[in-house]
């Protein structure tokens, strides 16, 4: 069983990325644990130092905890371990990277709404949560059957590692997982075929998948411009990528990634 | 639900008419079909359409036909509208406006058939507001004329102007998703139901946009979200989720609109009512190609 780390507030997002985690949990091995910080300098100053600030710390926990309780009354999901969030209180990054650090998660989840500005993906991916984040993120965009896959891979990369990573999370999982072959171009229709067999790459993919009992699918390649390609993939329950921390804006995954409206999990090079 | 289908003699409002008959197969609501006599003074109107005088271009004759067509959509026997009957009686409502009254069907729900004399725009608008309309379904040029009986401004002082929802149609073409923006909490439920209704008749996709301002998104407008969110998705509808700043609403909104059906939920406390001031909403409706639905 492996565990991952859900960030939960009151919000919309929280609530999609809960339920879809949910789903996934019938789906996948997994343990998730839910976490909540509260952010110090939005609840205005502490009255004042010591015990005084102490005491205030304590009662906004405890409000918060009422709160984040609540709400997950509200979204009715099955899993029990989350009925016990974890609220710290401090700066929402630096205490979830102490976290993720520590508590060794096998990836982290949250909820986050798609825009239309795929800037505001890159703005995401290139946080300094992100940046330094120990382990693959799963970004729940929206609430979608969690049933089928599409794994990413271009020609020019090494994948190994990357399916070494995937294949420990999605281990005996009961998603069917289809193998995309990208290409970008700036062509103005996709261009969708089926890969041939003398794609090692792919074939050594499809093999990973086989032995870690994995449902592999179809096996695609797909041309084309990445928000053409974006649309297509809506069909999938969730998109699986590798992406370098450093990836720069102009980079067609990042604008594949964010006008995607699966969810996605990202893994990091 | 109250739906008052303006008509007239072109061919986009066969296809309104369609829509329309599936839309009630499905919500049973009370239809009115109108048609508007532009070139006769209110006095002159029941003179004027009298099958003696007239030929098969008056407008009472021509929403007999329609009547018919709406008819046609039902079963003889499960109909809640009546059954095909030929012949009518026109009776004068009052000055300038005339019904057409068929034989007494003891229907479930009624279809409703008028004719009123006078500025097109403006006999809609009293009409719907004398039946208490939900819905003004109307049809126009597609493109960026949106003519009405020859009018390039009808659909846009109906939509600045009404009180209900306007759903303005452009194109027999069915959207593959609907794209609903919302950025206030007020949202009836009918227009929720509405939009259920138009997600299943095209059998679309349904996309819920958040509209943000320079803060981002409000929390009363999340919390909306996802209440209808969860509405949609207890009834197996395919809802997605997005968000859009308010600068950049306008672009959007074309963008969409190419493809999509594109909703507006726009209430009293409405930013959107603000980025459209009525102006731009009218200009926003005639200047979309495909059609465009405004909820309130």
């Amino acid at each position: 069983m492996i565990t991952g780390l859900i960030s939960i507030n009151t919000n919309l997002g929280s609530s999609i990325a809960l339920r879809y985690a949910n789903e996934l949990s019938n789906k996948i091995d997994m343990r998730l644990y839910d976490i909540h910080v509260v952010d110090a300098k939005k609840s205005g100053s502490s009255p004042g130092f010591g015990w005084v600030q102490k005491t205030w710390e304590n009662a906004l926990i405890e409000s918060k905890s009422e709160e984040i309780r609540q709400f997950l009354d509200m979204e009715k999901v099955e899993l029990p371990f989350l009925k016990t969030p974890k609220i710290l209180i401090g700066d929402r990054t630096e205490k979830l990277l102490d976290e993720l650090q520590t508590g060794q998660y096998a990836f982290f989840l949250e909820g986050a709404l798609p825009s239309f500005n795929p800037n505001d993906f890159y703005r995401l991916v290139h946080s300094r949560l992100y940046r330094l984040m120990p382990c693959p993120v799963m970004i729940v965009k929206n609430l979608v059957p969690a049933d089928n896959a599409a794994l990413l891979l271009d020609q020019d990369s090494d994948h190994r590692d990357f399916i070494a990573q995937f294949v420990k999370i999605f281990n005996n999982a009961r998603v069917k997982v289809d193998l995309i072959d990208l290409k970008f171009s700036k062509t103005k229709d996709l261009v969708i075929g089926e890969t041939e067999s003398r794609d090692l790459h792919m074939k050594n993919a499809d093999d990973a998948l086989k032995q870690s009992n994995v449902t592999s699918g179809a096996q695609k390649t797909i041309e084309g411009a990445p928000d053409k390609i974006a649309e297509c993939l809506r069909e999938y329950g969730l998109i699986i990528s590798f992406l370098k921390h450093k990836s720069k804006k102009n980079n067609p995954m990042i604008e594949l990634l964010g006008r995607v409206p699966s969810p996605v999990l990202i893994f990091w090079r | 639900m109250r739906i008052l289908v303006a008509l007239d003699k072109n061919p986009y409002s066969d296809y309104v008419v369609r829509l329309v008959a599936e839309l009630a197969g499905n919500t049973w609501a009370h239809v009115t079909l109108l048609g508007v006599e532009t070139h006769v003074s209110p006095g002159e109107l029941l003179d004027s359409q009298s099958a003696k005088t007239a030929g098969e271009n008056a407008v009472a004759a021509v929403l007999d036909t329609y009547r018919e067509a709406f008819l046609g959509f039902f079963g003889e026997t499960d109909s809640p509208y009546g059954r095909h009957t030929s012949g009518y009686k026109l009776i004068q409502e009052k000055k300038g406006v005339v019904n057409l009254v068929y034989p007494e069907q003891h229907e479930r729900k009624n279809l409703t058939v008028k004719c009123r004399a006078g500025n097109a725009s403006r006999e809609i608008l009293a009409e719907a507001e004398q039946i208490e309309a939900d819905l003004i379904v109307i049809g126009c040029d597609p493109g960026t004329d949106c003519k009405w009986e020859g009018h390039a401004d009808i659909c846009g002082k109906i939509v600045k102007n009404a009180n209900c929802s306007v759903f303005v149609v452009k194109e027999e073409k069915k959207p593959r998703m609907i794209d609903c923006c919302l950025d206030h909490d007020t949202v009836s439920q009918a227009s929720i139901e509405l939009i259920n209704q138009l997600v299943t008749l095209y059998h679309a996709d349904l996309e819920i946009i958040g509209v943000a301002d320079a803060k981002g998104l409000k929390s009363e407008v999340d919390r909306r979200m996802a209440s209808i969110l969860d509405y949609y998705v207890s009834r197996n509808i395919k809802a997605w989720v997005k968000v859009v700043d308010g600068l950049s609403l306008n672009s959007i909104i074309a963008q969409a609109a190419e493809k999509n059906l594109v909703a507006m939920w726009m209430g009293k406390e409405s930013f959107l009512d603000k980025i459209f001031s009525k102006q731009r909403l009218g200009k926003l409706v005639t200047s979309a190609e495909s059609s465009v639905l405004i909820l309130r």
